[in-house]
């Protein structure tokens, strides 16, 4: 069965009256995931929106042999994934997996392969894509999100250098009639696929520098971004995890944080390993940088952070629950 | 203020607050014993409060009074008004307190708990917790709202807590 040219536009109709749902569901995602990047300190340029209708069409008319008009019935999930579409333009490489697993916390990621798509060819189109629905607690968070329930949108997640590619690669296959590119458009992607990997290099040096510069003249510490500089300069190496959380617990406990108050902060290498080991031996599944940072302080601020994140409105997120956590394992002796 | 200071003994060792703030300071009109503490290095009176002694230290120049639950002692027998045993620091740290909120933050009460660690390393970091007086409940809460940065750079004194 294939879905025929009446079906194709039917369904073309009733996108047109569902859309609205489909932006909604863009906007939310990019929003979230725009305050999550924040909060994790990883600079990012978010862009989002709903499929265009004549898109959808030529979607559907290209892959009309693998789909049934049956399944579309109740919803165009799961078999169009990219009604709602957010793409996270990312400045470094090395934020490109970071970002992905930020992804993961915060949406539901069907297992499926499908679901997640990794294309990395050196000479070719590189970006992940995931395909997200809100978790069942999000969609109970607001009256609002009910018609999201079964909606689907399509993360990308690339660097601004790769996208420059692959939106040039995109027009040149898919809008000439052809759909053939000449040699001389073939030879030139290749060129600028050469020259944009060596732009990820610069790109990820001046971004050091920049940091550098800025750690040189940081009085108080008040931004997620600060906070991750601070600490990479303190322990060595970028730390990933959530800095907005992280910097409200010190704040909130220090008299005033600033990078000579961090230095001082026990965070040393065998005060991080032995807070691994302590996360390890409480079966703490999320252990991420952040996560070893906290449990490194734990026995110095245990309380104040106890305190703190209690005051934190809403559902406990993954920095209230390692707290929740560290405190049972406390009080029943297991660290 | 005993209260609070009782319920993060060991946590914490003083508040500091604005001298404003306080109504038995604003309009020092105390009932309880009081007693100056001669030689200490600001201004300084005792509070017999209950069964607890309460220390406290004005910081004039900043506004700022502190706070702290000391041992207990018998109260004394000639005792005095807490105007008359912090002499003008009382006044001063009043004014410079009004004049540090620029006439803002009306019916809020912000303090800090400062000092202290029991059991702590040998240089523990310093810890500060900001508080707000909740007055429906009449007590101390933690503050995370949107002063709390202020707060601590205008609240904490530039002097270690250490007695």
């Amino acid at each position: 069965m294939s879905l025929t040219e009446l079906q194709i536009a039917t369904l073309v109709e009733k996108y047109l009256r569902e859309r609205d749902r489909f932006d909604k569901m863009a906007s939310l995602v990019a929003r979230h995931l725009s305050a999550q990047l924040r909060a994790s300190a990883i600079p990012h340029v978010p862009t989002f929106r709903a499929k265009d209708p004549e898109s959808l069409r030529l979607k559907l008319t290209a892959d009309s042999q693998n789909h049934e008009f049956a399944s579309f019935e109740r919803e165009f999930g799961p078999n169009v994934l990219d009604l709602a579409g957010v793409r996270m333009l990312l400045y470094r490489q090395s934020d490109v997996e970071p970002t992905c697993t930020v992804i993961e916390e915060l949406f539901a990621v069907p297992n499926e392969a499908r679901f997640r798509k990794n294309f990395v060819d050196a000479a070719g189109y590189q970006a992940r894509h995931r395909v997200v629905a809100m978790r069942d607690e999000m969609l109970a968070s607001d009256s609002s999100f009910v018609n999201l329930e079964g909606v689907f949108c399509e993360i990308q997640v690339v660097t601004l250098g790769d996208h420059i590619w692959n939106e040039l690669e995109h027009d040149i296959r898919y809008k000439p009639p052809s759909g053939e590119p000449t040699v001389e458009q073939t030879g030139l992607l290749a060129v600028l696929r050469d020259q944009l990997n060596s732009v990820r290099t610069t790109v990820e040096r001046l971004m050091d520098a920049t940091e550098r510069q800025r750690l040189a003249s940081l009085s108080v510490v008040e931004f997620p971004e600060d906070l991750s500089d601070v600490l990479k300069s303190r322990i060595g190496r970028r730390l990933h995890g959530d800095f907005g959380k992280l910097l409200d617990l010190l704040v909130g406990a220090l008299p005033s944080l600033t990078p000579a108050v961090i230095d001082r902060l026990p965070l040393g290498p065998q005060e991080l390993l032995d807070a691994e080991a302590r996360l390890r031996s409480i079966g703490f599944d999320a252990v991420d940088d952040v996560a070893i940072v906290i449990a490194a302080l734990w026995p110095t601020f245990r309380a104040d952070f106890v305190e703190i994140s209690r005051n934190w409105r809403g559902r406990p997120g993954p920095t209230a629950r390692l707290i929740q956590r560290l405190e049972a394992a406390e009080s029943t002796g297991t660290i | 203020m005993v209260q609070v200071l009782e319920e993060y003994q060991g946590r914490y060792e003083a508040l500091d607050a604005f001298a404003d703030d306080i109504d038995e300071l604003k309009w020092p009109q105390l009932s309880p014993p009081v007693q100056a503490v001669p030689n200490a290095p600001r201004p300084t009176a005792e509070v017999w409060v209950g069964d607890r002694k309460l220390r406290i230290e004005v910081f004039e120049p900043q506004g700022i009074a502190r706070f702290r639950v000391v041992p207990q002692q018998p109260p004394p027998q000639d005792t005095i008004g807490i105007a008359a045993a912090l002499g003008g620091a009382l006044g001063g740290a009043v004014g410079a307190a009004s004049l540090k909120k620029e006439g803002l933050l009306t019916g809020v009460a912000l303090g800090m708990l400062v000092g202290g660690l029991i059991g702590a390393a040998l240089a523990p970091p310093e810890r500060a917790l900001a508080l707000q007086f909740d007055l429906v409940s009449a007590s101390w809460r933690l503050y995370d709202g949107p002063l709390r940065a202020w707060a601590k750079r205008s609240l904490i004194p530039a002097v270690p807590t250490a007695q």
